[in-house]
């Protein structure tokens, strides 16, 4: 079938697009900063899965990336960004330093160069008449995992249910006795632990390069606002919208005007829909 | 009194400090200083956003990129003389800016911040999509005409002699700016939307206005680069060199016309000089330093120097 390929790869890439987005989100919307080194933790992910790879194998090196990078998201929160509560703008240039310092770390030590990163199944599925990698699809179903338990984590559990009340009203979640700095810190480290899963996902299919957070944090934040902030299915939505409309195009098109028609529908949605697809209108 | 005439005394010494420059540097210095003068003109452009009408602009790179291909395309096509290329940037640049400027400005927060910043990412693809026009991911060469008919580009005296009287028009085109009722009303906007258009003031007008403005000071930085440097290239347009405007005026202090001076120069030479040292060094320092800055003095370096000095 033609365009299967281009179906699947939107579909796949967009399940990663929604977990790069939903921690930006999560962390925009409960702290109020505007994480512009998202990207850099996604980023920081995939080195350190590569790093670890031939030790702890595909997932060992999966699950460890993610809790380092949560670990480092939380100190990072704790030492810089928790004194700038209330300060967007200020998080904006903060965020900008941890972005350079970070990036130029891992550039310095791990080197500039991109470096692949070998399929961890090596599985190729027939479909019909093409071949598909399997990964991409175990790819798309850990993300769909990983989704959904943020969402059961969120309207299930007692943390879930503080970072919501956080998120609501911080003042009264503080007298109702919830702990809101200890939830701000696990709040940036969800955030940046889902940042460096999606890193860690997509290492095996674009390889790992000291820079390959930069394209992907615009694209992300904008997706959130699109699909309204504080929206998770929303977010989910518009990501794998655009990655399928962007995928789709490339059958037309070359894949560089498929990208720019895909932003500029992502920003004029933003000029009908002020508040997202999804938001609700909120009051002036 | 005394403090408004020390200022007049320091202002026209830095201006004659400029005018001499080229005198006492080697002609690396003032290539150096003709490109930090051109920066600063794309620091203000923010500056006159964010700092005094109070509206965050992630995308000032479109219009700077704007006027630097407007330049090398009216060169390629029909040569015309720097008399016509210069104006012609600033046209372009206020010309997407308005364009852009019209549907962001009726968004407001963190809206306002992502229509900004999508046309970065368009421009930079339109770009490298376009490679037959703009040179692609490997830039464009330019030969620049001559000053006056007979000054070449390539000798960087002509090119910061070029410089800078755009640089002091553009200077004195704010500060008189700013003290104009319309000026003032750009900082009613920043300090409260809400009464400003109470008050009758049209708001979506101001906004509309103030965009335009920078994009058109965007758009000559972005014409005197190209002209200075003899190139364009398309990721110019992208949101980490827009950043770096957002840097330079943060740093020196936003809401001033001095922080974005300050904290171009102070960056700019540091980077020059970090980079004969260790290339790798610039981007890492300048990490902290912003870390630094965010944390000990937020208000920037002229902020803080006000607030130590009392005034």
């Amino acid at each position: 079938m033609i365009g299967l390929p281009q179906l699947l790869n939107g579909f796949v890439w967009g399940w990663i697009v929604a977990l790069v987005a939903l921690g930006l989100n999560l962390i925009y919307g409960i702290l109020g900063i505007i994480n512009v080194a998202h990207g850099t933790f996604y980023m920081l992910g995939a080195v350190i899965a590569l790093v670890l790879l031939p030790s702890l194998g595909f997932w060992g090196g999966l699950l460890a990336a993610c809790i380092l990078v949560g670990l480092i998201g939380a100190v990072t929160e704790r030492l810089v960004l928790r004194p700038l509560l209330d300060r967007p703008v200020m998080t904006i240039l903060a965020t900008f330093g941890i972005l350079l310092a970070l990036e130029q770390t891992v550039g310095l030590t791990f080197g500039l160069s991109n470096r692949a990163v070998p399929d961890p199944f090596g599985l190729q599925l027939r479909l019909g008449s093409i071949t598909y990698p399997g990964y991409r699809l175990v790819v798309a179903l850990c993300a769909m995992l990983a989704i959904g338990g943020l969402d059961l984590f969120l309207k299930r559990t007692r943390w879930g249910s503080w970072v919501r009340a956080v998120n609501q009203h911080r003042e009264l979640a503080l007298v109702q006795g919830v702990p809101v700095p200890r939830v701000y810190s696990l709040t940036f480290a969800l955030g940046t632990g889902l940042a460096a899963l999606s890193g860690v996902l997509v290492a095996p299919i674009v390889g790992v390069h000291y820079l390959m957070g930069v394209d992907i944090v615009i694209l992300a934040f904008v997706v959130v606002i699109v699909g309204g902030t504080g929206n998770l299915w929303g977010t989910v939505l518009v990501a794998i919208g655009a990655a399928e409309l962007e995928n789709l195009l490339t059958l037309v098109t070359r894949p560089t005007a498929a990208r720019m028609i895909t932003f500029l529908a992502l920003g004029l949605l933003l000029v009908i829909r002020p508040q997202g697809l999804f938001g609700e209108k909120q009051a002036e | 009194m005394s403090g408004n005439r020390w200022q007049l005394l320091a202002g026209a010494a830095g201006i004659l400090g400029l005018v001499l420059a080229p005198t006492f540097l080697d002609s690396f210095w003032v290539f150096f200083l003709a490109e930090i003068l051109l920066f600063i003109l794309f620091a203000q452009s923010f500056n006159l956003l964010f700092g005094y009408t109070g509206l965050l602009s992630l995308g000032q790179s479109v219009y700077f990129t704007v006027g630097a291909y407007t330049v090398a395309l009216l060169i390629r096509q029909w040569k015309p003389g720097v008399g016509l290329l210069l104006p012609a940037g600033v046209l372009t640049g206020m010309v997407s800016a308005a364009l852009v400027g019209s549907l962001a400005v009726r968004v407001r927060g963190h809206g306002f911040i992502i229509i900004t910043a999508v046309p970065t990412v368009v421009l930079v693809l339109l770009g490298q999509d376009q490679s037959a026009w703009t040179g692609g991911d490997n830039g464009l060469n330019i030969i620049p005409p001559k000053l006056l008919g007979q000054y070449s580009f390539f000798d960087p005296t002509v090119s910061y002699y070029a410089v800078l009287p755009c640089f002091l028009a553009t200077m004195f085109f704010l500060r008189w700016l700013l003290a104009t009722p319309l000026g003032q009303a750009f900082l009613l906007v920043r300090e409260n939307e809400a009464r400003a258009a109470v008050l009758g003031y049209d708001t979506l007008r101001l906004k509309f206005v103030a965009f335009v403005i920078a994009g058109g000071i965007a758009g000559l930085a972005g014409a005197l680069d190209a002209l200075v440097t003899a190139y364009v290239i398309p990721s110019s347009a992208s949101w980490t060199v827009a950043a770096d405007a957002i840097i330079w005026t943060l740093v020196g202090g936003a809401g001033t016309l001095l922080g974005p001076v300050v904290g171009t120069g102070v960056l700019l030479f540091a980077r020059e000089f970090l980079s004969d040292i260790w290339a790798h060094g610039y981007p890492l320092l300048l990490g902290l330093v912003l870390i630094g800055v965010v944390l000990f003095a937020p208000q920037g370096v002229v902020g803080a120097l006000r607030k130590r000095m009392g005034g």
